[in-house]
């Protein structure tokens, strides 16, 4: 080349060059200029044009629902119409990153099949006869079947089975309404997702949840995650993982099939189904006899000692755990010791790792893991979770107005004595114990948002108790869709969707800061659609209640505007403009166990000897437990410790030796508790797993047709070995059969899943939920109409298969979890 | 360090875009040549290692405004053999077909252009995938980064550089080397020859820079 490379250095000079040929040479002169207009669409959120009408669009920020991180998001709305979401940049947490599922949250609202009007069924229960009725009509007749339960003194007879609600709307409905109403016969659906997990923080080491800081890290271990395509905090904790790899980090994942996280990883290690437990034990048992533990953190901040956790973990061994595992023993010793040495790393888990028989005993596992090398709310550790504390400057006067006759029947929390810690329900046996009737039986039950036929195990089981009218004489169905739930109910009210209605919103802060943000309504609802806070608002005065606020918008309001720093930032019109609120000089919160106690924390306090615990005793709780926790002594320090939550720990540390599993009669220390059924297993059966992808949420989201479209069908992933074995070949029709039942599918023969694994996902096989779904089109009556133009060009056909006809409702005994990992089938070629 | 790179180095990036897009956009007029030597842009080039024939320049403007336009035509506009300034020339579409106007590329290149508020002059007849206008969109985007910096929102900056980084390896890195390889092999003039040789060094250069030096700045790949 004749010229010199150009260096960094000269493109100053080329720079310099350039800017005198624009302004001398005129090169840039408006007239000879090629492009026109400003470029404020690089504002990152907020602004959008349309590109046909050139006309800006109203930017409304407000939080995503499609799955419970809830993003925040920026709606924009055209001549009326919701036509696009973005990610809110103004939220940290979120980053102003969206997922597929929340980009599409769109198709919520414009769902041909979804549920516009109130209706009632005239034909017999599940007929698919509906008559259109009023509001008016509605709100009669489900205020005239309370008002019998409450003038009989039994308003715990009007049962609430919630799936989708969180945040304020939660405390409307059940804080204000249901309490001064006089019920508190509810239930929620946490058992069918993670709840073994929560119940193993709070034994273990109290409030519920955690974060795990990846962007700090150095390594991860993890163990059934698929923490890059869905997560109770999908994009926060993805993002960061993201980041850090990017930094250097390693990911090691464990597990039964290769996920889009597993392809990701430094390295993917195969593990059998149910077994991942045996390998943190093993690591647990390399780094104590290794020496490599942190001896500081294990004798100030848990509840055991080096030398019993040694004797305790000395049986696990890497050998042993490959016999039990399928992980070779040599990686299981070599991420064990390259662990312990990262400073920081962290252990990560989910449904991969606790949705099985003593899922508990599981995460506890995982926690001591974090524990002996010290990880525990450190940057790039496994931290307590910082998330928004709102003022609702309503509450506390409230309370005087709360039902005199108050009862609750414990429809949601398992058989009787079935379950040691139900903290967290166990909603797949809901309708069973109902049936059962032990814990009595609701007159009236109304199903908000939630589909139990359809996302619980044993379908059938589930829809013979619902459709039988002298098990459940009255019931309600509040949903957005045409549900398989709503399907089979005696009236059906039509719920707002997320994107037109309000809240007060948090959730953990993948920074470790406070963030608050709010949804309100990007458009009115559709139809006749309405919140149900608003239903609150019609029919709470029929049972004499007075509500502090007029409605959900006054108390998100009061909320914005008495939230120290919310309301020094400009309270609700802030929040109405920018979506969301943190303090930007907020430093990351970690250590927060340490946090010394002062004189006035300290005042009327006494420490149990025998623990440590500093609690105040008073006249119903005269000794230390949950409710009276105060801290914990540490050499002779008094330190905020990990306080109580739902289950009396008995210490302020970290327990590894749980006295309340003690008391249940399981093993206080955390250990490998195989599977029963799949000791029984006879050659040639397989163990039925299932997952998530990146999207689709389990149940609520195929009525998306953006979603349905790139995911609408789930062959069952199996090994070649095992295919080879059984005679089956990519594609063939295969009968997958368990103990209840059996369904026919389709076989994906592929290396992705272990080979004592049958893998299915579990979105497919609606059988309503309308058109883009199922293929079903809902009754006319419901708001069912041919308006969308992309009925026309839906080209698929194959809705597939619903693994769950054949998951039996199996209950872990420990936590209540519903056990998705642990079904045995039997497979054959169709 | 690489957000340092950038923010210090936004400005010269963005009126180096404006000014290769200027020289590539239409013939330079006899003003715009007189200014060229006395504002000692000439001179600049030079010293930058063009070796440009000062004698040529010499001449009358008017002379060299002519020999310029003939020398552009036949570079640029034709007829007969010539280096067409259109991206659908060299870029095949997802079928594997080249060489036709208002191909894909040329069709996502409006896309980007009105997706950042953006619309073409209508004083300018040509088709968006035009070399200058793919030129200027960077200039327009770092121009908002410079911006950016200069008011310390450092998210908008970063915001940025994702979209130079995605527009440059969707669009200029896929033809523009190419482009300006013919020119300089087909150059009879040494202005746009020793022009092309300073923008391709150019080009190469912003390819190490957005993707190289970007870790931790942006996710785009």
């Amino acid at each position: 080349m004749a010229i010199k490379e150009i260096s960094r250095r000269d493109i100053f000079k080329l720079g310099a060059l350039s800017a005198l040929a624009l302004t001398g040479m005129k090169l840039n002169k408006a007239e000879a200029v090629t492009l026109m207009g400003d470029m404020d669409a690089l504002q990152w959120g907020f602004k959008d044009i349309s590109p046909e009408t050139r006309k800006e669009r109203k930017a409304v920020p407000s939080a995503c629902w499609q799955c419970v991180t809830r993003d925040g998001i920026v709606a924009y709305v055209e001549d009326g119409r919701l036509v696009k979401i973005e990610g809110n940049p103004k939220l940290p947490r979120t980053n102003g990153v969206l997922c597929s599922k929340g980009q599409a949250g769109m198709n919520q609202v414009y769902d041909p099949d979804r549920m516009l009007h109130p209706v009632k069924r005239v034909g017999s229960r599940g007929s698919g006869q509906w008559k259109r009725i009023s509001w008016d009509e509605a709100k009669k007749e489900v205020v005239g079947l309370m008002k019998k339960l409450k003038v009989e003194g039994h308003p715990e007879k009007f049962a609430f089975w919630y799936g989708r609600m969180k945040d304020s709307t939660s405390h409307y409905v059940k804080g204000y309404f249901m309490a001064a109403y006089g019920s508190g016969t509810t239930a929620g659906h946490t058992s069918i997702c993670e709840g073994d997990k929560w119940v193993a923080h709070e034994l273990t080491w109290g409030k519920h949840y955690e974060n795990w800081d990846f962007k700090n890290t150095n390594m991860v271990l993890n163990f059934g995650s698929n923490v890059m395509e869905a997560h109770t905090n999908h994009i926060p904790v993805a993002q960061r993982l993201v980041e850090g790899m990017a930094k250097g980090a390693k990911l090691y994942t464990f597990d039964v099939r290769l996920s889009n996280t597993a392809a990701k990883s430094t390295e993917w290690i195969p593990v059998k189904p149910g077994t991942d437990t045996a390998i943190i034990l093993a690591m647990i048992n390399v780094i104590m006899s290794g020496n490599l533990y942190d001896e500081k953190f294990i004798k100030n901040w848990t509840n055991v000692t080096v030398d019993q956790l040694k004797d305790h973990v000395k049986k696990f061994t890497p050998e042993w755990a490959e016999k039990e595992s399928g992980a070779p023993a040599k990686k299981i010793k070599e991420l064990a010791i390259a662990f312990a040495k990262a400073k920081p790393g962290v252990a990560i888990s989910y449904r991969g790792l606790v949705a099985h028989y003593a899922g508990v005993n599981n995460e506890r596992a995982l926690i001591t893991l974090n524990a002996v090398c010290g990880y525990i709310n450190i940057p790039g550790g496994f931290c307590q979770p910082v998330g928004a504390k709102w003022n609702d400057p309503f509450k506390k006067g409230f309370k005087s107005q709360h039902a005199k006759v108050h009862g609750k029947l414990k429809i949601g929390y398992g058989y009787k004595d079935a379950v040691a810690y139900p903290t967290h329900g166990v909603t797949q046996d809901v309708l069973g114990v109902i049936k059962e009737g032990k814990h009595g039986r609701p007159d009236v039950l109304m199903t908000y948002c939630i589909n139990p036929p359809y996302v619980n195990g044993n379908c059938q089981d589930n829809i013979n108790i619902m459709k039988d009218e002298s098990i459940i004489p009255h019931l309600i169905a509040y949903d957005v869709a045409y549900s398989e739930s709503a399907s089979i109910s005696d009236m059906i009210l039509p719920a707002a969707n997320y994107l037109e209605r309000w809240d007060a919103m948090g959730h953990a802060s993948g920074d470790q800061i406070h963030e608050f943000f709010i949804r309100q309504p990007v458009v009115k609802p559709l139809g006749e659609a309405k919140p149900i806070t608003d239903f609150v608002d019609e029919i709470a005065p029929e049972f004499g209640i007075k509500l502090p606020f007029k409605n959900h918008e006054e108390l998100v309001k009061a909320m914005c505007n008495t939230t120290k720093g919310v309301k020094e930032a400009g309270g609700f019109d802030y929040m109405l403009k920018n979506g969301a609120w943190y303090d930007v000089n907020e430093k990351p919160h970690y250590h927060q166990h340490e946090k010394k106690l002062s004189e006035k924390d300290l005042a009327g306090t006494k420490v149990d000897e025998k623990s440590g615990v500093i609690y105040k005793p008073d006249e119903k709780h005269p000794k230390p437990d949950a409710k009276n926790y105060v801290g914990q002594m540490v050499d002779g320090v008094a330190y905020k410790g990990f306080p109580y939550d739902k289950i009396d720990r008995q210490t302020g540390k970290i327990a590894v030796y749980s006295h309340p599993l003690k008391k249940k009669n399981w093993d206080p220390m955390p250990v490998y508790y195989p599977i029963p059924e799949h000791q029984k297993m006879s050659d040639g059966e397989l163990i039925l797993t299932t997952y998530k992808v990146r999207t689709q949420t389990h149940s609520r989201t195929q009525n998306c047709k953006l979603l349905t479209e790139d995911y609408h069908t789930n062959p069952a992933l199996i090994n070649p070995k095992t295919a080879a074995t059984l005679g089956i070949k990519d594609g063939d029709k295969i009968e997958v059969s368990s103990a209840i039942g059996k369904i026919v599918t389709k076989a994906k023969v592929t290396n992705a899943v272990h080979p004592s694994a049958i893998s299915i996902s579990h979105h497919c096989g609606h059988w309503q939920y309308g058109r883009y779904t199922s293929g079903v089109k809902p009754p006319v009556e419901v708001g069912a109409n041919d308006n969308d133009i992309d009925l026309k060009l839906k080209w698929w056909t194959d809705n597939g298969e619903h693994p769950n006809w054949i998951i039996p409702n199996s209950t872990d005994p420990m936590g209540g979890q519903q056990r998705w990992m642990d079904t045995v089938v039997k497979v054959r070629k169709v | 360090m690489a957000l340092t790179l950038f923010k210090e180095g936004a400005k010269s990036r963005c009126d180096t875009y404006g000014f290769l897009a200027g020289i590539f956009r239409q013939e330079l007029t006899a003003q715009q040549i007189k200014e060229m030597i006395n504002s000692g842009v000439l001179d600049m080039l030079t010293e930058l290692g063009a070796k440009i024939d000062r004698n040529f320049f010499n001449k009358p403007a008017e002379q060299v405004e002519e020999a310029l336009a003939i020398e552009y035509t036949a570079l640029f506009i034709g007829p007969g053999k010539h280096i067409n300034p259109h991206e659908s020339i060299y870029v095949p579409d997802s079928t594997g077909k080249v060489g036709y106007y208002w191909g894909e590329c040329t069709a996502d290149m409006k896309k980007w252009v009105e997706h950042y508020g953006l619309k073409m002059s209508e004083k300018f007849e040509s088709i968006p995938d035009h070399i200058s206008i793919e030129l200027e969109f960077m200039q327009r985007v770092i121009e908002q980064e410079h911006l950016s910096w200069q008011r310390n929102d450092e998210e908008t900056a970063k915001r940025c550089i994702e979209v130079e980084k995605t527009f440059f390896n969707k669009h200029i890195i896929k033809w523009v080397p190419l482009f300006l390889n013919r020119v300089i092999d087909s150059a009879s003039l040494d202005f746009y020859r020793e022009t092309a040789k300073i923008g391709k060094d150019f080009i190469s250069d912003e390819g190490n820079l957005l993707n190289e030096e970007t870790a931790g700045v942006t996710d785009t790949n």
